[in-house]
Protein backbone atom coordinates (compact mmCIF):
# COMPACT_ATOMS: atom_id res chain seq x y z
CA UNK A 1 0.00 0.00 0.00
CA UNK A 2 1.37 3.43 -1.20
CA UNK A 3 1.06 6.79 0.85
CA UNK A 4 -0.96 7.97 -1.65
CA UNK A 5 -3.82 4.72 -1.45
CA UNK A 6 -3.93 5.29 2.89
CA UNK A 7 -7.27 7.23 3.77
CA UNK A 8 -7.52 11.32 3.85
CA UNK A 9 -8.50 11.19 7.33
CA UNK A 10 -5.34 9.10 8.22
CA UNK A 11 -3.33 10.72 6.38
CA UNK A 12 -4.12 13.69 7.96
CA UNK A 13 -4.31 12.65 11.21
CA UNK A 14 -0.60 11.12 11.04
CA UNK A 15 0.85 14.76 9.46
CA UNK A 16 -1.40 17.03 11.68
CA UNK A 17 -0.67 15.21 14.67
CA UNK A 18 3.20 14.80 14.19
CA UNK A 19 3.03 18.32 13.55
CA UNK A 20 1.12 18.80 16.53
CA UNK A 21 3.43 17.09 18.73
CA UNK A 22 6.11 18.85 16.98
CA UNK A 23 5.50 22.52 18.24
CA UNK A 24 4.00 21.63 21.78
CA UNK A 25 6.55 22.86 23.82
CA UNK A 26 5.71 21.04 26.71
CA UNK A 27 6.51 17.37 25.33
CA UNK A 28 10.14 19.10 24.49
CA UNK A 29 10.41 20.77 27.94
CA UNK A 30 10.06 16.71 29.41
CA UNK A 31 11.92 14.92 26.53
CA UNK A 32 15.09 16.89 25.41
CA UNK A 33 16.32 16.87 29.61
CA UNK A 34 15.42 13.43 29.92
CA UNK A 35 17.32 12.96 26.97
CA UNK A 36 20.10 14.78 27.70
CA UNK A 37 20.54 12.92 31.16
CA UNK A 38 20.09 9.82 29.12
CA UNK A 39 23.42 10.96 27.08
CA UNK A 40 24.80 12.04 30.43
CA UNK A 41 24.70 8.81 31.65
CA UNK A 42 24.76 6.06 28.83
CA UNK A 43 27.96 7.95 27.08
CA UNK A 44 31.42 6.54 27.40
CA UNK A 45 34.71 7.46 25.70
CA UNK A 46 36.16 4.62 23.00
CA UNK A 47 38.89 3.37 25.83
CA UNK A 48 35.96 2.56 28.04
CA UNK A 49 34.04 0.40 25.57
CA UNK A 50 35.37 -3.16 25.46
CA UNK A 51 31.82 -4.77 23.45
CA UNK A 52 30.49 -2.09 21.55
CA UNK A 53 26.77 -4.05 20.97
CA UNK A 54 26.43 -4.17 24.55
CA UNK A 55 27.08 -0.44 25.28
CA UNK A 56 24.67 0.05 22.79
CA UNK A 57 22.40 -2.33 24.38
CA UNK A 58 23.12 -0.56 27.93
CA UNK A 59 22.89 2.88 26.54
CA UNK A 60 19.51 2.19 25.16
CA UNK A 61 18.26 0.36 28.43
CA UNK A 62 18.83 4.36 30.07
CA UNK A 63 17.64 6.02 27.26
CA UNK A 64 14.21 3.81 27.23
CA UNK A 65 14.04 4.03 31.18
CA UNK A 66 14.47 7.87 31.38
CA UNK A 67 13.25 9.17 28.34
CA UNK A 68 10.28 6.69 28.05
CA UNK A 69 8.76 7.98 31.60
CA UNK A 70 9.04 11.78 30.38
CA UNK A 71 7.18 11.05 26.94
CA UNK A 72 4.51 9.09 28.97
CA UNK A 73 3.72 11.69 31.39
CA UNK A 74 3.68 14.23 28.10
CA UNK A 75 1.39 12.66 26.15
CA UNK A 76 -1.02 12.12 29.02
CA UNK A 77 -2.71 14.74 27.80
CA UNK A 78 -2.93 13.97 23.66
CA UNK A 79 -6.52 12.54 23.84
CA UNK A 80 -8.10 14.70 26.48
CA UNK A 81 -7.14 17.79 24.95
CA UNK A 82 -8.79 16.74 21.91
CA UNK A 83 -11.71 15.94 23.66
CA UNK A 84 -12.53 19.36 24.50
CA UNK A 85 -13.40 22.99 23.38
CA UNK A 86 -15.33 21.52 20.83
CA UNK A 87 -12.54 19.75 18.56
CA UNK A 88 -13.72 16.37 19.81
CA UNK A 89 -17.44 17.07 18.59
CA UNK A 90 -16.11 18.67 15.24
CA UNK A 91 -13.78 16.36 14.48
CA UNK A 92 -16.54 13.46 15.98
CA UNK A 93 -18.58 14.91 13.11
CA UNK A 94 -16.36 14.51 10.27
CA UNK A 95 -16.64 10.45 8.54
CA UNK A 96 -13.20 9.82 10.32
CA UNK A 97 -13.80 7.28 12.85
CA UNK A 98 -12.53 6.45 16.39
CA UNK A 99 -10.49 3.53 15.46
CA UNK A 100 -8.55 5.26 12.56
CA UNK A 101 -7.98 8.58 14.45
CA UNK A 102 -6.96 7.35 17.84
CA UNK A 103 -4.37 5.07 16.83
CA UNK A 104 -2.83 7.80 14.18
CA UNK A 105 -2.93 10.56 16.65
CA UNK A 106 -1.32 8.14 19.43
CA UNK A 107 1.31 7.10 16.61
CA UNK A 108 1.91 10.41 15.52
CA UNK A 109 2.51 11.55 18.31
CA UNK A 110 4.54 9.05 19.73
CA UNK A 111 6.91 9.07 16.22
CA UNK A 112 7.62 13.11 17.12
CA UNK A 113 8.44 12.07 20.65
CA UNK A 114 10.88 9.32 20.07
CA UNK A 115 13.02 11.32 17.90
CA UNK A 116 15.62 12.71 20.59
CA UNK A 117 15.62 9.38 22.78
CA UNK A 118 16.69 7.59 19.12
CA UNK A 119 19.23 10.50 18.48
CA UNK A 120 20.48 9.86 21.91
CA UNK A 121 21.17 5.93 21.30
CA UNK A 122 22.52 6.34 17.78
CA UNK A 123 25.11 9.38 19.44
CA UNK A 124 25.92 6.49 22.17
CA UNK A 125 26.73 4.08 19.44
CA UNK A 126 29.32 6.30 18.30
CA UNK A 127 32.38 5.98 20.72
CA UNK A 128 31.26 2.18 20.47
CA UNK A 129 31.95 2.18 16.45
CA UNK A 130 35.07 4.01 16.89
CA UNK A 131 36.45 1.42 20.07
CA UNK A 132 34.97 -1.58 17.20
CA UNK A 133 36.32 0.17 14.05
CA UNK A 134 33.51 -1.11 12.73
CA UNK A 135 29.29 -0.25 11.73
CA UNK A 136 28.50 -3.19 14.12
CA UNK A 137 27.77 -0.61 17.06
CA UNK A 138 26.00 1.58 14.47
CA UNK A 139 23.64 -1.03 13.10
CA UNK A 140 22.71 -2.49 16.42
CA UNK A 141 21.64 1.03 17.50
CA UNK A 142 18.59 1.42 15.64
CA UNK A 143 17.67 -2.51 16.10
CA UNK A 144 18.34 -1.81 20.01
CA UNK A 145 15.74 1.10 19.57
CA UNK A 146 13.05 -0.67 17.89
CA UNK A 147 12.79 -3.67 20.01
CA UNK A 148 13.86 -2.31 23.68
CA UNK A 149 12.58 1.28 23.45
CA UNK A 150 9.66 1.43 20.83
CA UNK A 151 7.54 -1.31 22.41
CA UNK A 152 7.89 -0.16 26.20
CA UNK A 153 6.96 3.33 24.67
CA UNK A 154 3.89 2.06 22.75
CA UNK A 155 2.48 0.21 25.57
CA UNK A 156 3.09 3.35 28.26
CA UNK A 157 1.68 6.42 25.65
CA UNK A 158 -1.58 3.90 25.17
CA UNK A 159 -1.96 3.62 28.48
CA UNK A 160 -1.38 7.42 29.26
CA UNK A 161 -3.94 8.15 26.17
CA UNK A 162 -6.68 5.78 28.31
CA UNK A 163 -5.95 7.42 31.47
CA UNK A 164 -5.69 10.85 30.07
CA UNK A 165 -9.26 10.38 28.43
CA UNK A 166 -10.59 8.69 32.36
CA UNK A 167 -8.78 11.15 34.98
CA UNK A 168 -7.94 14.79 34.74
CA UNK A 169 -4.54 15.52 33.33
CA UNK A 170 -2.52 15.94 36.57
CA UNK A 171 -3.70 12.70 38.19
CA UNK A 172 -3.22 10.87 34.64
CA UNK A 173 0.32 12.12 34.82
CA UNK A 174 1.00 11.40 37.81
CA UNK A 175 -0.22 7.61 37.37
CA UNK A 176 1.22 7.16 34.40
CA UNK A 177 4.76 7.70 35.70
CA UNK A 178 3.68 5.70 38.63
CA UNK A 179 2.87 2.67 36.34
CA UNK A 180 6.27 3.64 34.30
CA UNK A 181 8.21 3.77 37.93
CA UNK A 182 6.73 0.34 39.20
CA UNK A 183 7.23 -1.55 35.90
CA UNK A 184 10.94 -0.71 35.41
CA UNK A 185 12.70 0.56 38.63
CA UNK A 186 11.00 -1.31 41.38
CA UNK A 187 13.02 -4.50 41.92
CA UNK A 188 11.36 -7.27 42.90
CA UNK A 189 13.78 -8.65 46.01
CA UNK A 190 13.31 -4.99 47.95
CA UNK A 191 9.53 -4.49 47.71
CA UNK A 192 6.75 -6.39 49.54
CA UNK A 193 4.21 -6.47 46.25
CA UNK A 194 4.76 -7.81 42.83
CA UNK A 195 6.00 -6.22 39.92
CA UNK A 196 6.84 -6.74 36.42
CA UNK A 197 10.28 -6.40 36.39
CA UNK A 198 12.45 -9.38 35.09
CA UNK A 199 9.61 -10.89 33.37
CA UNK A 200 7.98 -11.28 30.30
CA UNK A 201 5.46 -8.30 30.94
CA UNK A 202 8.19 -5.84 31.90
CA UNK A 203 8.39 -2.48 29.37
CA UNK A 204 11.87 -2.20 30.15
CA UNK A 205 13.09 -4.18 27.09
CA UNK A 206 15.28 -6.42 29.24
CA UNK A 207 14.45 -9.89 27.46
CA UNK A 208 15.64 -8.40 23.62
CA UNK A 209 18.53 -6.87 25.66
CA UNK A 210 19.74 -9.85 26.95
CA UNK A 211 18.65 -12.27 24.13
CA UNK A 212 19.93 -10.13 20.92
CA UNK A 213 22.69 -7.40 22.62
CA UNK A 214 24.40 -9.39 24.81
CA UNK A 215 23.72 -7.01 28.04
CA UNK A 216 23.69 -8.67 31.45
CA UNK A 217 22.68 -6.52 33.70
CA UNK A 218 19.16 -6.22 33.51
CA UNK A 219 16.51 -8.34 35.77
CA UNK A 220 15.64 -10.61 32.77
CA UNK A 221 19.10 -12.46 32.97
CA UNK A 222 18.66 -13.00 36.82
CA UNK A 223 17.86 -15.94 38.90
CA UNK A 224 13.73 -15.39 38.66
CA UNK A 225 11.95 -18.20 38.55
CA UNK A 226 8.11 -18.64 37.52
CA UNK A 227 6.93 -19.07 34.22
CA UNK A 228 6.97 -15.19 33.65
CA UNK A 229 10.48 -15.03 34.01
CA UNK A 230 11.97 -18.34 31.51
CA UNK A 231 15.52 -18.34 30.15
CA UNK A 232 16.81 -15.67 28.44
CA UNK A 233 16.38 -16.28 24.65
CA UNK A 234 14.71 -15.56 21.04
CA UNK A 235 11.69 -16.90 22.18
CA UNK A 236 11.13 -15.51 25.14
CA UNK A 237 12.14 -12.18 23.95
CA UNK A 238 9.89 -12.57 21.15
CA UNK A 239 7.05 -13.05 23.56
CA UNK A 240 7.77 -10.23 25.68
CA UNK A 241 7.62 -8.41 22.40
CA UNK A 242 4.50 -9.94 21.73
CA UNK A 243 2.83 -9.56 24.69
CA UNK A 244 3.70 -5.51 24.97
CA UNK A 245 1.94 -5.17 21.62
CA UNK A 246 -1.28 -7.14 23.09
CA UNK A 247 -1.12 -4.35 26.16
CA UNK A 248 -0.72 -1.75 23.73
CA UNK A 249 -3.49 -2.76 21.43
CA UNK A 250 -5.75 -3.20 24.75
CA UNK A 251 -5.16 0.15 25.55
CA UNK A 252 -5.75 1.91 22.51
CA UNK A 253 -9.23 -0.22 21.86
CA UNK A 254 -10.06 0.82 25.63
CA UNK A 255 -9.50 4.21 24.88
CA UNK A 256 -11.07 4.21 21.85
CA UNK A 257 -14.14 2.23 23.81
CA UNK A 258 -14.12 5.51 25.78
CA UNK A 259 -13.76 7.98 23.61
CA UNK A 260 -17.03 6.57 21.09
CA UNK A 261 -18.82 6.31 24.77
CA UNK A 262 -18.25 9.77 25.26
CA UNK A 263 -19.97 10.77 22.24
CA UNK B 1 -32.03 18.58 2.27
CA UNK B 2 -35.04 17.64 4.72
CA UNK B 3 -34.89 17.29 8.03
CA UNK B 4 -37.41 15.02 9.93
CA UNK B 5 -37.25 14.75 13.81
CA UNK B 6 -39.34 13.16 15.34
CA UNK B 7 -40.32 12.13 18.94
CA UNK B 8 -36.69 13.33 19.62
CA UNK B 9 -34.84 12.96 23.27
CA UNK B 10 -32.22 13.38 24.80
CA UNK B 11 -31.44 12.76 28.40
CA UNK B 12 -27.75 12.83 29.99
CA UNK B 13 -26.36 10.45 32.62
CA UNK B 14 -27.07 13.49 34.95
CA UNK B 15 -31.57 12.91 34.72
CA UNK B 16 -31.36 16.53 33.00
CA UNK B 17 -33.56 15.75 29.80
CA UNK B 18 -32.07 17.87 27.50
CA UNK B 19 -34.70 17.34 24.84
CA UNK B 20 -37.98 15.76 25.02
CA UNK B 21 -39.66 14.54 22.44
CA UNK B 22 -39.30 17.34 19.72
CA UNK B 23 -41.37 16.59 16.67
CA UNK B 24 -40.00 18.94 13.52
CA UNK B 25 -39.97 18.98 10.01
CA UNK B 26 -37.33 21.51 7.97
CA UNK B 27 -37.87 21.14 4.50
CA UNK B 28 -34.56 23.02 3.43
CA UNK B 29 -33.43 26.85 3.00
CA UNK B 30 -32.16 28.12 6.49
CA UNK B 31 -33.82 27.95 9.67
CA UNK B 32 -33.11 30.18 12.90
CA UNK B 33 -33.14 27.60 15.87
CA UNK B 34 -33.89 29.92 18.86
CA UNK B 35 -34.00 29.56 22.98
CA UNK B 36 -32.42 30.59 26.25
CA UNK B 37 -29.52 29.36 27.49
CA UNK B 38 -30.02 25.57 28.47
CA UNK B 39 -33.28 24.93 26.16
CA UNK B 40 -31.66 21.95 24.46
CA UNK B 41 -30.59 24.10 20.87
CA UNK B 42 -26.54 22.84 20.90
CA UNK B 43 -27.95 19.50 22.44
CA UNK B 44 -29.92 19.50 18.96
CA UNK B 45 -27.44 20.70 17.07
CA UNK B 46 -25.07 18.05 18.24
CA UNK B 47 -26.96 15.37 17.32
CA UNK B 48 -28.00 16.59 13.83
CA UNK B 49 -23.99 16.78 13.68
CA UNK B 50 -23.82 13.12 14.29
CA UNK B 51 -21.61 13.93 17.28
CA UNK B 52 -24.05 13.21 19.90
CA UNK B 53 -26.64 9.83 19.77
CA UNK B 54 -30.04 10.69 20.86
CA UNK B 55 -32.09 8.18 23.91
CA UNK B 56 -35.04 8.27 21.93
CA UNK B 57 -36.64 9.13 18.63
CA UNK B 58 -36.13 9.28 14.88
CA UNK B 59 -33.90 11.87 13.33
CA UNK B 60 -33.75 11.50 9.63
CA UNK B 61 -31.85 14.02 7.01
CA UNK B 62 -31.58 14.33 3.71
CA UNK B 63 -33.21 10.36 3.65
CA UNK B 64 -30.57 9.17 5.95
CA UNK B 65 -31.59 7.58 9.25
CA UNK B 66 -29.26 9.39 11.78
CA UNK B 67 -29.78 6.72 14.30
CA UNK B 68 -27.94 4.09 12.15
CA UNK B 69 -24.10 4.39 11.78
CA UNK B 70 -24.33 4.02 8.11
CA UNK B 71 -27.20 6.69 8.03
CA UNK B 72 -24.82 9.23 10.03
CA UNK B 73 -21.82 8.68 8.66
CA UNK B 74 -23.67 9.14 5.40
CA UNK B 75 -24.91 12.84 6.54
CA UNK B 76 -21.26 13.11 7.98
CA UNK B 77 -20.20 13.17 4.52
CA UNK B 78 -22.66 15.75 3.59
CA UNK B 79 -22.75 18.71 6.75
CA UNK B 80 -20.95 20.91 7.98
CA UNK B 81 -20.52 21.67 11.59
CA UNK B 82 -19.61 24.57 13.71
CA UNK B 83 -19.72 23.78 17.16
CA UNK B 84 -20.59 26.81 19.77
CA UNK B 85 -16.93 26.86 21.25
CA UNK B 86 -14.60 26.17 19.16
CA UNK B 87 -10.47 26.11 19.97
CA UNK B 88 -9.14 25.00 16.71
CA UNK B 89 -5.59 23.37 17.30
CA UNK B 90 -3.69 26.52 18.31
CA UNK B 91 -0.20 25.14 17.01
CA UNK B 92 -0.85 24.64 13.51
CA UNK B 93 -1.87 27.84 10.92
CA UNK B 94 -5.52 28.48 9.63
CA UNK B 95 -3.91 26.88 6.36
CA UNK B 96 -2.77 23.97 7.62
CA UNK B 97 -6.08 23.82 10.06
CA UNK B 98 -8.50 23.70 7.13
CA UNK B 99 -6.12 21.04 5.40
CA UNK B 100 -6.44 18.64 8.23
CA UNK B 101 -10.01 18.97 8.91
CA UNK B 102 -10.24 18.71 4.57
CA UNK B 103 -8.57 15.56 5.09
CA UNK B 104 -10.78 14.23 8.01
CA UNK B 105 -13.99 15.16 5.82
CA UNK B 106 -12.47 12.84 3.08
CA UNK B 107 -11.53 15.71 0.52
CA UNK B 108 -7.98 13.41 -0.81
CA UNK B 109 -7.27 15.39 -3.58
CA UNK B 110 -4.52 17.63 -3.03
CA UNK B 111 -5.57 20.37 -5.35
CA UNK B 112 -9.57 20.35 -4.66
CA UNK B 113 -8.18 20.40 -0.87
CA UNK B 114 -5.86 23.82 -1.92
CA UNK B 115 -8.34 25.50 -3.94
CA UNK B 116 -11.31 24.94 -1.21
CA UNK B 117 -8.60 26.17 1.51
CA UNK B 118 -7.87 29.20 -0.65
CA UNK B 119 -10.92 30.07 -1.30
CA UNK B 120 -12.30 29.77 2.05
CA UNK B 121 -9.72 31.81 3.70
CA UNK B 122 -10.64 34.85 1.45
CA UNK B 123 -14.30 34.32 1.96
CA UNK B 124 -13.55 34.23 6.06
CA UNK B 125 -11.42 37.15 5.12
CA UNK B 126 -8.06 35.38 6.83
CA UNK B 127 -6.27 35.05 3.40
CA UNK B 128 -3.29 37.20 4.31
CA UNK B 129 -3.14 35.36 7.82
CA UNK B 130 -3.54 32.03 6.65
CA UNK B 131 0.03 31.29 7.08
CA UNK B 132 0.17 32.61 11.48
CA UNK B 133 -0.69 30.28 13.74
CA UNK B 134 -4.10 29.69 15.72
CA UNK B 135 -2.45 30.91 18.79
CA UNK B 136 -1.59 34.14 17.42
CA UNK B 137 -5.37 34.69 15.75
CA UNK B 138 -7.81 36.95 18.11
CA UNK B 139 -10.88 35.51 19.23
CA UNK B 140 -12.64 36.87 16.30
CA UNK B 141 -10.16 35.43 13.99
CA UNK B 142 -10.77 32.21 15.72
CA UNK B 143 -14.62 31.59 15.09
CA UNK B 144 -13.76 32.74 11.39
CA UNK B 145 -11.11 29.97 10.81
CA UNK B 146 -13.91 27.63 12.34
CA UNK B 147 -17.10 28.65 10.18
CA UNK B 148 -14.16 28.69 6.79
CA UNK B 149 -13.95 24.30 8.53
CA UNK B 150 -17.66 24.33 8.54
CA UNK B 151 -17.94 25.10 4.72
CA UNK B 152 -15.44 22.92 3.44
CA UNK B 153 -16.56 20.10 1.19
CA UNK B 154 -19.45 22.30 0.09
CA UNK B 155 -21.77 20.34 2.80
CA UNK B 156 -25.42 20.44 1.90
CA UNK B 157 -26.46 20.37 5.55
CA UNK B 158 -24.97 23.36 7.39
CA UNK B 159 -25.49 23.47 11.35
CA UNK B 160 -24.03 26.70 12.93
CA UNK B 161 -24.23 26.83 16.49
CA UNK B 162 -23.68 30.53 17.82
CA UNK B 163 -21.96 31.28 14.63
CA UNK B 164 -21.55 35.34 15.15
CA UNK B 165 -20.12 35.34 19.08
CA UNK B 166 -16.79 36.72 19.26
CA UNK B 167 -17.50 38.39 15.93
CA UNK B 168 -16.98 41.97 15.90
CA UNK B 169 -20.27 43.93 14.20
CA UNK B 170 -18.64 44.30 10.65
CA UNK B 171 -17.61 40.59 10.48
CA UNK B 172 -20.88 39.56 12.00
CA UNK B 173 -23.07 41.34 9.02
CA UNK B 174 -20.27 39.79 6.57
CA UNK B 175 -20.73 36.23 8.14
CA UNK B 176 -24.35 37.10 8.12
CA UNK B 177 -24.71 37.57 4.33
CA UNK B 178 -22.33 34.44 3.86
CA UNK B 179 -24.99 32.56 5.77
CA UNK B 180 -28.15 33.63 3.50
CA UNK B 181 -26.18 32.91 0.28
CA UNK B 182 -25.68 29.66 1.30
CA UNK B 183 -29.53 28.90 2.73
CA UNK B 184 -30.34 29.77 -0.69
CA UNK B 185 -28.62 26.48 -2.19
CA UNK B 186 -28.60 24.48 1.01
CA UNK B 187 -30.02 23.34 4.06
CA UNK B 188 -28.75 25.77 7.13
CA UNK B 189 -29.77 25.68 10.74
CA UNK B 190 -28.11 28.63 12.79
CA UNK B 191 -28.57 28.54 16.38
CA UNK B 192 -28.73 31.97 17.53
CA UNK B 193 -29.17 34.61 20.35
CA UNK B 194 -29.28 37.38 17.85
CA UNK B 195 -32.72 37.99 16.90
CA UNK B 196 -31.61 40.31 14.81
CA UNK B 197 -29.89 38.00 12.98
CA UNK B 198 -32.52 35.95 12.15
CA UNK B 199 -35.13 38.38 11.29
CA UNK B 200 -32.41 39.14 8.79
CA UNK B 201 -31.62 35.83 6.99
CA UNK B 202 -33.78 33.20 8.62
CA UNK B 203 -37.49 32.61 6.70
CA UNK B 204 -38.43 29.81 9.17
CA UNK B 205 -37.67 29.65 12.73
CA UNK B 206 -37.91 26.90 15.50
CA UNK B 207 -37.82 27.91 19.24
CA UNK B 208 -37.08 25.60 22.09
CA UNK B 209 -38.05 25.99 25.87
CA UNK B 210 -36.64 23.44 28.81
CA UNK B 211 -36.08 20.76 25.82
CA UNK B 212 -39.27 21.05 23.78
CA UNK B 213 -40.27 22.52 20.85
CA UNK B 214 -42.40 25.68 21.50
CA UNK B 215 -42.91 27.26 17.99
CA UNK B 216 -41.92 26.34 14.63
CA UNK B 217 -42.99 28.32 11.93
CA UNK B 218 -42.06 31.46 9.62
CA UNK B 219 -40.31 34.64 11.37
CA UNK B 220 -43.83 36.81 10.62
CA UNK B 221 -45.74 34.61 12.57
CA UNK B 222 -43.20 34.32 15.57
CA UNK B 223 -43.54 38.01 15.44
CA UNK B 224 -47.28 38.11 15.03
CA UNK B 225 -47.78 36.51 18.44
CA UNK B 226 -47.34 39.54 20.16
CA UNK B 227 -49.48 41.47 17.62
CA UNK B 228 -51.74 43.75 19.86
CA UNK B 229 -50.13 42.65 22.68
CA UNK B 230 -46.90 44.90 22.10
CA UNK B 231 -46.86 48.51 24.02
CA UNK B 232 -45.08 51.62 24.17
CA UNK B 233 -45.34 53.11 27.96
CA UNK B 234 -44.24 56.35 29.44
CA UNK B 235 -41.26 55.80 31.73
CA UNK B 236 -43.33 57.43 34.28
CA UNK B 237 -46.32 55.26 34.63
CA UNK B 238 -45.94 52.45 36.81
CA UNK B 239 -46.17 48.85 34.88
CA UNK B 240 -48.33 46.32 35.63
CA UNK B 241 -46.76 42.45 37.46
CA UNK B 242 -48.08 41.12 33.76
CA UNK B 243 -45.83 43.43 31.65
CA UNK B 244 -42.60 42.56 30.58
CA UNK B 245 -40.39 44.93 29.57
CA UNK B 246 -38.58 44.60 26.35
CA UNK B 247 -36.63 47.33 25.92
CA UNK B 248 -36.42 50.82 27.94
CA UNK B 249 -35.04 54.36 27.38
CA UNK B 250 -35.20 57.48 29.11
CA UNK B 251 -38.86 58.35 27.69
CA UNK B 252 -40.95 55.20 27.44
CA UNK B 253 -40.75 51.61 27.72
CA UNK B 254 -41.11 49.13 25.36
CA UNK B 255 -43.14 45.89 26.71
CA UNK B 256 -45.51 43.09 26.14
CA UNK B 257 -48.47 42.61 27.57
CA UNK B 258 -52.05 40.83 27.71
CA UNK B 259 -53.54 44.02 29.75
CA UNK B 260 -53.26 47.36 27.66
CA UNK B 261 -51.35 49.57 29.94
CA UNK B 262 -52.86 53.07 31.36
CA UNK B 263 -51.36 55.42 28.69
CA UNK B 264 -49.67 52.48 26.75
CA UNK B 265 -49.79 53.15 22.77
CA UNK B 266 -50.27 50.38 20.87
CA UNK B 267 -47.01 49.65 18.17
CA UNK B 268 -46.29 47.24 15.95
CA UNK B 269 -44.13 44.19 17.23
CA UNK B 270 -40.83 42.39 16.35
CA UNK B 271 -39.53 39.56 16.40
CA UNK B 272 -37.83 40.25 19.81
CA UNK B 273 -41.63 41.40 20.91
CA UNK B 274 -42.76 38.09 19.66
CA UNK B 275 -40.07 36.01 21.06
CA UNK B 276 -40.72 37.06 24.57
CA UNK B 277 -44.02 37.05 24.31
CA UNK B 278 -43.87 33.45 23.22
CA UNK B 279 -41.22 32.89 26.06
CA UNK B 280 -43.84 34.24 28.64
CA UNK B 281 -46.30 31.74 27.38
CA UNK B 282 -44.27 28.80 27.35
CA UNK B 283 -42.92 29.12 31.14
Amino acid sequence: MTVLSLPPALIGTLRYQARIAMRRRTLWYVVVPTALLALVIGWRSPAEITDGVRHVAGATLVTGILCTLGIGVALADRKSWEQSAGMGDLIATTPCGVHTRMPATWAASLGVALMPPFLVVMVCAVPAAVAEGGVRPLVAAPAAFVTMVVPGAAALTALACLLGLLLPVTVARVCTAGFWLWSTIASPPLLPFATPTGTLLSPVGGYPAAAWFGERTVWAHRDLTGVLSPDVGTGSALVNLVVLAVFTTLFLLLAGLVAVRRG
Amino acid sequence: MEIEIGGLTKVFKSDVRALDGIDLLVPGGMVGLLGANGAGKSTLMRILAGALRPTAGRVVVGGHDLTTAGGRRAVQRATGYLPQELAPHPELSGREFLDYVALLKGIGDRWTRRSQVEDLLARVGLADDGDRRISEYSGGMRRRIGIAQSLLGDPRLLLVDEPASGLDPEERMRFRSLLTDLGRERTVVSSTHILDDVAWSCPQVAVLAAGRLVFHGAVGDLTAVARGRTYEVPADMPLGAEATVVSTSPEKYRVVTTEAPPRGRLVPPTLEDGYIMLMRSAR
